[in-house]
Parts: C-alpha cells; sequence; structure tokens
C-alpha cells in the first residue's frame, strides 16, 4: 500500500485516513543534499533540503504539505517543477485560530478532500475518520524534552540513547495531538467545520500569530530538562530559544543541526556532556575493578594535539605530554602515554584508572571511562583555580564557554557550529596567508597603530579581506590585531550568550596567543585568567575524573 | 563623504552603548542632516524624480524618532492609508535596518541581536531593527501593525517587537491562494484593522477619506506603470539607492500626495529622457547598495543601468478607490511576492518586456528564504523566456556577510555577456 507523506502537524491526518490514505511523517536525515542543491539553493533549511532529497531519490511519492514557511513554500515550488510526484499538495494554513481562519481552513480542508478521493479513488468513511484519531498523554514520570525545530528520528535516537531520562520528542509535527470528534456530528461538511478549529487549536507552532499556548510544552513539573533543537537556515525557532534562555528554569542545552548526520561527533559531545551535567559523573559507577599503584591517567585527543596528564594520590601532577595528534587519534593516544609513563619512570601497571576524553575519545582503546572534554574541562579548571565561574576554551577545531559553579560541576555551556571562525584553524589559516608561524602570530598583533575592521565571519572570505589588505599595504601588526579582535568579538559573544560571570579563565591552544587573550579581555572587562597548564587542562580534568573513578570502588 | 557617514556610523554605535537616547538624539540629527542634504544638494547626477523619494522617504525616518507617540510600527506590505488618514506615522522596520546600514551603524546591533540568540540565519534587515530597538536606539511605538507577506521574518520580528514594547499589535494574515476568497478574507482584516487603530488613538478614520488616500495609491500605482512603459526606449540614469527610497515611495508611503507627486514626476521626466543605450537590468529583490564594486557598475553608469526592482512593481494592481478595503486588500493578495515563486518570476518576464531589460538579476540576500528557494527555477524561467539571468549571493545590509570581490566580478562577467549579445563587445 502506498504512504501519503506529511511533515506538518497541521496536516488533516485523519481526514486523509477517513480517505483511505496511509500516512507517515518524513523525518528522513539524509547523507548529503546533492540534489537538492542542485534544483534550489544550499542555503535552503537543511529540513526543507531532505524533503526535497527524499522526493527527488524517488522515495516518496505522494506528499501533503502546509505552508508551514518560507522554505516548505519553497520546496513546493521546486516539487512541483520538477517533483514527478503522484499526489501533491500544498494547503493554506491560516496564521491565527479565529472565525474567519477556521471558516478559511474548512475550504482548504474540502479542496483537499476533494483532490485526494479523486486521487484515491474513495470516499470519506466516517468511521475511518473517528478511529483515525490518537490523542497524545503528557507524562507522568520525570522526562526531558526535545524543543524548538524538527528532530530527525536518527538524531532523536542518538539523543535518547546518551540520557539519563526518558526523552520525549516535542518538535514541530512530534507534538502534533487531537481529540476525536463529539458523536452528535455527522456529514463532511460539519465534521469540517468542527475539524478546521480542532487543528488550529492544537498546541501551536510558532508561525502561528499567538505561540503563547507552547508554554505548555516546558511548564510541566515533571519536565526535568530541555534540549531546544534548531536547524541551520530555519529561523522561527531561534527567537523561542532566545525568549526560554530567560524564562526557564530547569537545565537547557542548544544544539543546532542542518539535518544531516555529518555533524554528529559534535553533537554527540554536546548530548553527552549535557547528560553528565544533569547526572554527574561520580554519581555513576566504574566499569571495572581498580588495581596499580595509585597513579591516575587522564588523555585528552584533540583535533590538533593529544595532551596527557598523570597523577599520583595526592594529586601531584607527575607527568604531562602535548604531542600533535598526527594522523589517528589512537595511535597518537598510545605516543603520548608511552612518553608521559616514560617521564614519570611508571609503567602501564602503575596505573590505577584512565579517562579519555576530547573529541578522540571514543577511538582510544587504553581508557577505564570517556568523559565529554567539557565536563573536564570545568573540573580541571576548578583544579587549577576554585575562584574560576567562566571557562573560555579556544581549540584548534572548536571554541566553547562553559560556566561552572563553585564545586568545578558544568551550569551550563555553549559551542560555535560547525565553522572555524573564532577558532585555533582560522588562527593557522590567517597565519599561513600572513606566512608567519604561530608563535609570531601570537604577540605581532600587539604593536598595533591602526584599527583595522575585519568584518567577514567567514574564514573564507576573511582570507581575501585579509589579502585585500595586504594590497592595501596595511601592516601586518594591523591586520593580525584586526583578527585578534575578530576571534574576541566572536568568543565574546559566545560568552554573553552564556551569561558569562567573573572570574574567567581560558584554556585551550588559543589561550598561548597573547595578542587574541588581550582583546578578549578588554572586551570582557574583566581580568581573564591563564594558567600555566591551561593548554593541560582537559587531560587534568580527566586525570581527577580518574582519581574519582578509583575512589569509588 | 564615505569618512564621515563611517565617523557618524561609529559615533552612533559607540554612544548607544552608553546612552541611547542621546544616539538616538544624534541618529535623528544626523538624518536631518542628510534630508537637508538632499533638498538642497542631491549630487549633480540625481535627477529631481529620485530625489523626491529620497527627500519623502528620509522624513519618513525622522518623523518616528521624533514623534514616537505618533508612530505605528509596521511592515513593508502593509497598507498604510488607515494610518495617513489617521494622522500617524509608518515606522518601517525594514526601512531603519536599511538606513542603518546605510549609516554603516549596523554591526553593533546585528551582534547584539546574535548575541540574544537570535539566528545567524535570519534575515539581515529585521535583525538590525531588532538589535538597535532592543539597545534601546528605536523608540517604543504606539503599536505594532503588520501582515504575514512577503516573509517569516514579519512573524518572529514583530512578535518579538510588541513584546518587547509592551504594545498591542495587529497581523493581517495574508492567504496563499491569490484568489477572490482572499481578497475578501484580508478586506474583513482590514476593516478589523481600522476599527483596531481608531480605538487606540481615538480618532475616527472616515471611509472617505480612506477612499482619497487609495484614490491617490491607484493614481500613483497607475503612473509608474505608464512610467515603466515609456521607460522602454528611455535611457534614465540612477543609483541602486534610489531604487530602495522607492520601493518606501511605492510601499509604506503609498497613497500620499509625496508618493503621487514622485510618481508623476517619473513619467514626465521619462518622456523627455534621451533615448534608450546601455546595458538595461532588471533587479528582482532588495539592493546591497553597500557594496562599492557593484555601485560602480551600475550607479549613474551610461553603460548599464537597472531599469526595474521587483520591490517596486510586486504589488501594481488594478482596483477600484470606491471600495477601499478591497483595493488594499487587492494588492497584497495579488501581489506578486505572494502564492507560488512562478508568479513572482513570471510578473518579473512581464516587466522584463515592459521595460526591454536584456537580462534579470536574481539577487539572493541572505536569510531570505523565499528568494533563495526560488534562485534556480527563476534562473530556468526568465532563460527559457530569453533573458538571461544572473543568480547573484549576498547580503542587503550586512557588511560582515562580505564578498564585495566576488560579487562585483559576477555582475561585471554578466554585463559583459549582455554585452556580447547585444553586438557591442565586452
Amino acid at each position: 500500500m502506498s504512504t501519503t507523506w506529511y511533515i506538518c502537524k497541521y496536516t488533516p491526518v485523519e481526514l486523509l485516513e477517513a480517505l483511505g490514505g496511509t500516512c507517515r511523517v518524513l523525518d528522513h536525515m539524509p547523507e548529503r543534499f546533492d540534489r537538492s542543491d542542485e534544483v534550489s539553493h544550499p542555503n535552503l533549511c537543511g529540513f526543507g533540503k531532505a524533503v526535497l532529497e527524499a522526493c527527488l531519490e524517488g522515495e516518496v511519492r505522494e506528499l501533503v504539505l502546509a505552508n508551514c514557511c518560507d522554505t516548505i513554500r519553497s520546496v513546493y515550488d521546486v516539487l512541483l517543477a520538477h517533483g514527478k510526484l503522484d499526489f501533491l499538495f500544498l494547503m493554506d494554513l491560516p496564521h491565527c485560530g479565529d472565525c474567519c481562519a477556521r471558516e478559511k481552513l474548512r475550504g482548504e480542508l474540502l479542496r483537499l478532500a476533494a483532490a485526494y478521493a479523486a486521487y484515491k479513488g474513495t470516499t470519506f468513511q466516517p468511521a475511518r475518520f473517528r478511529a483515525a484519531f490518537r490523542p497524545l498523554d503528557r507524562p507522568a514520570e520525570p522526562y526531558l524534552s526535545v524543543l524548538g525545530g524538527r528532530v530527525g528520528d536518527a538524531l532523536f535516537s542518538m539523543m535518547e540513547a546518551a540520557m539519563p531520562l526518558p526523552v520525549r520528542n516535542d518538535t514541530c509535527v512530534h507534538n502534533r495531538s487531537l481529540c476525536p470528534p463529539p458523536e452528535e456530528l455527522d456529514g463532511l461538511d460539519g465534521l469540517m467545520e468542527w475539524y478546521g478549529g480542532e487543528l488550529l487549536e492544537q498546541l501551536p507552532c510558532m508561525r502561528m500569530t499567538d505561540a503563547t499556548g507552547r508554554k505548555r510544552l516546558y511548564q510541566d513539573p515533571n519536565l526535568k530538562g530541555v534540549i531546544y533543537h534548531t536547524v541551520k537556515f530555519c529561523d522561527y525557532y531561534g527567537f523561542e530559544y532566545a525568549a526560554l534562555r530567560r524564562e526557564l528554569t530547569v537545565p537547557m542545552l542548544k544544539v543546532e543541526s542542518d539535518y544531516t548526520l555529518q555533524s554528529s561527533g559534535q553533537l554527540r559531545t554536546r548530548l553527552e556532556a549535557f547528560a553528565e551535567s544533569l547526572a554527574p559523573p561520580e554519581q555513576r559507577k566504574g566499569r571495572r575493578t581498580m588495581s596499580g599503584n595509585g597513579y591516575y591517567v587522564g588523555i585528552d585527543s584533540g583535533s590538533t594535539s593529544t595532551d596527557v596528564a598523570i597523577l599520583d594520590r595526592e594529586r601531584r601532577i607527575v607527568a604531562q605530554v602535548i604531542l600533535p595528534t598526527g594522523a589517528g587519534a589512537a595511535a597518537g593516544a598510545e605516543r603520548a602515554l608511552e612518553q608521559a609513563l616514560a617521564q614519570a619512570g611508571l609503567r602501564p601497571e602503575d596505573l590505577s584508572a584512565t579517562v579519555t576524553t576530547g573529541y578522540g575519545r571514543g577511538a582510544i582503546r587504553q581508557g577505564d571511562r570517556s568523559i565529554t572534554e567539557i565536563t573536564c574541562h570545568a573540573k580541571g579548571a576548578h583544579f587549577l583555580d576554585p575562584e574560576v565561574r567562566t571557562i573560555i576554551d579556544i581549540g584548534g577545531q572548536d571554541s566553547k564557554v562553559i560556566r561552572v559553579d563553585e564545586q568545578g560541576n558544568v551550569i551550563n555551556f555553549v559551542m560555535n557550529d560547525k565553522c572555524a571562525a573564532g577558532t585555533g584553524r582560522f588562527l593557522e589559516l590567517m597565519a599561513r596567508t600572513l606566512e608567519l608561524s604561530m608563535d609570531e602570530m601570537s604577540t605581532a598583533g600587539l604593536t598595533w597603530r591602526e584599527e583595522i575592521t575585519i568584518s567577514s565571519m567567514c574564514t573564507v572570505f576573511a582570507e581575501s579581506e585579509v589579502v585585500s589588505l595586504i594590497a592595501q599595504n596595511k601592516s601586518r601588526a594591523d591586520i593580525i590585531h584586526g583578527l585578534n579582535e575578530s576571534v574576541a568579538a566572536k568568543t565574546c559573544a559566545l560568552c554573553r550568550r552564556l551569561g558569562g560571570e567573573p572570574v574567567y579563565m581560558m584554556t585551550g591552544g588559543v589561550s598561548r596567543n597573547r595578542g587574541v587573550a588581550q582583546a578578549i579581555q578588554r572586551r570582557l572587562g574583566a581580568e581573564l585568567r591563564i594558567s600555566g597548564q591551561a593548554q593541560l587542562n582537559g587531560a587534568l580534568g580527566a586525570a581527577l575524573f580518574a582519581m574519582e573513578l578509583g575512589d569509588a570502588l | 563623504m564615505e569618512d564621515i557617514v563611517t565617523r557618524f556610523g561609529a559615533l552612533v554605535q559607540q554612544v548607544c552603548g552608553k546612552d541611547p537616547l542621546l544616539a538616538r538624539r544624534l541618529l535623528c540629527l544626523g538624518y536631518r542632516a542628510k534630508k537637508l542634504q538632499l533638498t538642497a544638494a542631491p549630487g549633480r547626477h540625481t535627477t529631481r524624480a529620485a530625489q523626491m523619494a529620497a527627500v519623502q522617504t528620509m522624513a519618513s525616518m525622522i518623523a518616528p524618532l521624533a514623534h514616537p507617540e505618533r508612530a505605528a510600527m509596521v511592515s513593508l506590505f502593509l497598507p498604510c492609508e488607515p494610518l495617513q488618514v489617521a494622522g500617524l506615522y509608518p515606522y518601517s522596520c525594514e526601512g531603519f535596518g536599511c538606513f542603518l546600514s546605510g549609516t554603516q551603524a549596523e554591526q553593533t546591533f546585528l551582534r547584539y541581536a546574535e548575541g540574544e540568540g537570535l539566528p545567524e540565519t535570519f534575515c539581515s534587515y529585521h535583525k538590525i531593527f531588532i538589535g538597535a530597538a532592543e539597545k534601546g536606539l528605536m523608540p517604543k511605538p504606539r503599536f505594532v501593525l503588520n501582515t504575514t507577506l512577503a516573509c517569516d521574518a514579519n512573524l518572529l520580528t514583530f512578535r518579538r517587537m510588541a513584546e518587547y514594547f509592551q504594545v498591542p499589535q495587529f497581523v493581517v494574515d495574508v492567504p496563499y491562494q491569490p484568489d477572490e476568497a482572499g481578497v475578501r478574507y484580508v478586506a474583513d482584516q482590514l476593516r478589523a484593522l481600522v476599527r483596531f487603530v481608531e480605538r487606540q488613538t481615538g480618532r475616527p478614520i472616515p471611509e472617505d477619506r480612506l477612499s482619497q488616500a487609495v484614490a491617490r495609491s491607484q493614481r500613483s500605482m497607475d503612473q509608474f506603470d505608464r512610467y515603466m512603459t515609456l521607460r522602454r526606449d528611455r535611457q534614465i540614469l540612477g543609483e541602486l539607492t534610489g531604487e530602495m527610497f522607492s520601493v518606501f515611495a511605492l510601499h509604506t508611503l503609498l497613497g500620499t500626495p509625496e508618493t503621487e507627486a514622485y510618481t508623476a514626476r517619473c513619467l514626465m521626466e521619462a518622456s523627455k529622457a534621451p533615448p534608450a543605450a546601455g546595458v538595461r537590468l532588471l533587479w528582482m529583490h532588495t539592493t546591497p547598495f553597500w557594496v562599492e564594486p557593484l555601485r560602480k557598475v551600475t550607479d549613474f553608469n551610461p553603460g548599464v543601468q537597472v531599469v526595474a526592482c521587483d520591490m517596486c512593481f510586486e504589488g501594481l494592481v488594478q482596483a477600484d478607490p470606491a471600495r477601499p478595503y478591497d483595493a488594499m486588500a487587492r494588492r497584497v493578495v495579488y501581489s506578486a511576492f505572494n502564492g507560488p515563486v512562478s508568479r513572482r518570476i513570471q510578473r518579473g518576464i512581464e516587466v522584463a518586456r515592459q521595460v526591454r531589460a536584456d537580462g534579470a538579476v536574481w539577487f539572493c540576500h541572505w536569510g531570505c528564504k523565499h528568494t533563495l528557494g526560488g534562485a534556480q527555477l527563476a534562473k530556468e524561467q526568465f532563460e527559457a523566456a530569453g533573458l538571461p539571468c544572473l543568480v547573484l549571493d549576498g547580503d542587503g545590509c550586512d557588511r560582515s556577510h562580505g564578498g564585495e570581490g566576488q560579487l562585483a566580478t559576477r555582475m561585471d562577467a554578466f554585463v559583459e555577456l549582455l554585452r556580447a549579445e547585444r553586438g557591442e563587445g565586452v
């Protein structure tokens, strides 16, 4: 039997089923957007492109859309021209629920019913209509909710797997819920008049004029945390997120996807870190009985360097190694651990527990446990300086800001999104353009004279800007100062988004760049503490967790 | 001059951080000075019609800054005749986004809005305005009125602004289908909007005066349409900024005697203009007037002219001013921006033929999903109609989206292509 796919909760699914349809939500996350990019534009929202991919691949033959947003209207335009679907319908959905809007929607329902019945060769079956209503119950136990822009099936499974509590998908179409019609109503016209109102009275989505009813989603006493998801180039839910940052009283994690799984590594780190903040790692049991001679190892496998710290029982650092990661995370970690053991004069048997962290943590065999770098950075920073409340970590691949409490637990964090701007990689690329080493980059901007603004936030465009500035004979110091300011602006925006508070500490490889550190300090208007162990911070945090792992057993 | 603007923009941003009210007064002063300059010395090449549109738009920006108690915040596509009759100033969110960018004062507000959690991919006109409002630069309006046409940004920005300023909001829901039922649906809402404005201000909006304003709108649109027809054989030099002034004259200021005078002047000047010469471009969507290398191609250039912009002609419709609600509703429901994108493309092709354009530029303003989504279809359909089409990615007002060099190179190459097609050689 053919499937009629739909994407919007205002779709009259019960009507389509009453006309013989079998309906399913279209939530597939593709690998790439090759076909959709050919016929539309790369900067369309990822979900819209996913719908186009599914249709152009031939996976979808029947599709009912609503004019939810600009992207879906564009998807409809493209499918009209290139879709070759057996059935394609766009329902005009009002933005409000008043009498005129209900009347308008009733007309649309009848128009859809006529088109669908003609396509299927069926007639409206009132009994099937009534049977098709399946209202949702709210959970009676503690749970976490995914709110915001729609989450695809694969990403939602990843969220469920990572979280310590049941997770509910309350995004977009997934909170669709309608009660069955009153018994006394009959006849298509009468039922559609009621049905139009019922569809519009659902918990509103953000495209409706009055979205205040959405408060029901986050004012539930059983709700223990929120994962707020936005889709790149979908703007609706960014506005709700901005408001929830102030209103929400339970912990919230913001993640953004482009509706592919390509960024899963980065999202996984955030999800795990959020799960860790909901249930701190020291409350969880380790995996094996501890042996060894009371030495604890933390391995931080980053994109640029692999760092190892070994602590003894007295929390003294007995070895510290920072090596380039090289081609493989596992091999890099083995090499760094060997060097650390040699440095401390230890054998592998002396080690009581090992915790791995960083992007490559999943690939390393030596660890007893893996903990995200976010939680480890918080732990490490607290160890180095217990007064620290906000950590600014700029590494090679990403930058993040982490707020910690007086015990070194993560309160909240943000990370940059799939973009090199504001990271060590950005500075590396610019150093290459300016033919400078990273050490030279660190200080060369300190003697600047002219304020130059590198306005582009995009690494590629910023590189062209730097090339034009070189052509204009601008001094290298002034250009580098402009670049430092650009990184500082991006970082401080992240910091403001999180509500960063003093005392600030900077960690990660970029903390060694004096120009960037000074620019950040100026913008924050507060002291930025940089420890001599700043680059080792993640590994130190991991080693401290290794020690707690040993103590717990 | 550019240095003065740059310094002024920097000053407004800097002062706003410490004293937003002072920054607002500064901005108002700067705009008054600019209006004076446009009135007294508009520039050697500026036509009288272009000067009229610029001065009228400038005045409409000053009014809400100077008298916010008489200002109603509006979206670009909202019919504003009821406000004119009620003696209120339309306070254009997109207009200020555009003007703050023109003042080179946009970056602080953009970054502030993004820092507040608004998406980086959101329309930059709206984002600049939100940032400026929430940093205290923009004054509190009397109330907020907006349509759901032409994009999602309307729903988000105006709801947020109504909540931020704690003022009432009225939304006109424009249905997707351009048909007579839609006209009736919107006309009913416009009646309710008039009642809303009357309630808020305590002033009646008599229907005869509304009809007079709508009649002026119809005459203005008719004159502008005739001007486009006349322009087919004429060479009129202008600038990208001028197209944006014209957009405001034909939207928020449509229905005013000034707009009627402006369109009459366009018609008169076109009849006296020299014969057509040079490459003629149809521009689809907003113009990135801040991109200097692009302006070198299009501004006051006898070799290349933008002869029409779809933001100016999307809503030109025939209607009966004796039925003012129907006429205003017809303008938004049958707007080329409503319904499938093919309507907008077909309207572009029609006008390209009307003004004898050699090719079309489909400008994908960052964050405008409707325009982005239709880009490839536009290219296909324009080219099938024998009109070369350049899809140009950029940003109408955010300098940080950069790519000036790339924009200019693409535009230069397109002009060379069109010249070759005209047999003029590159």
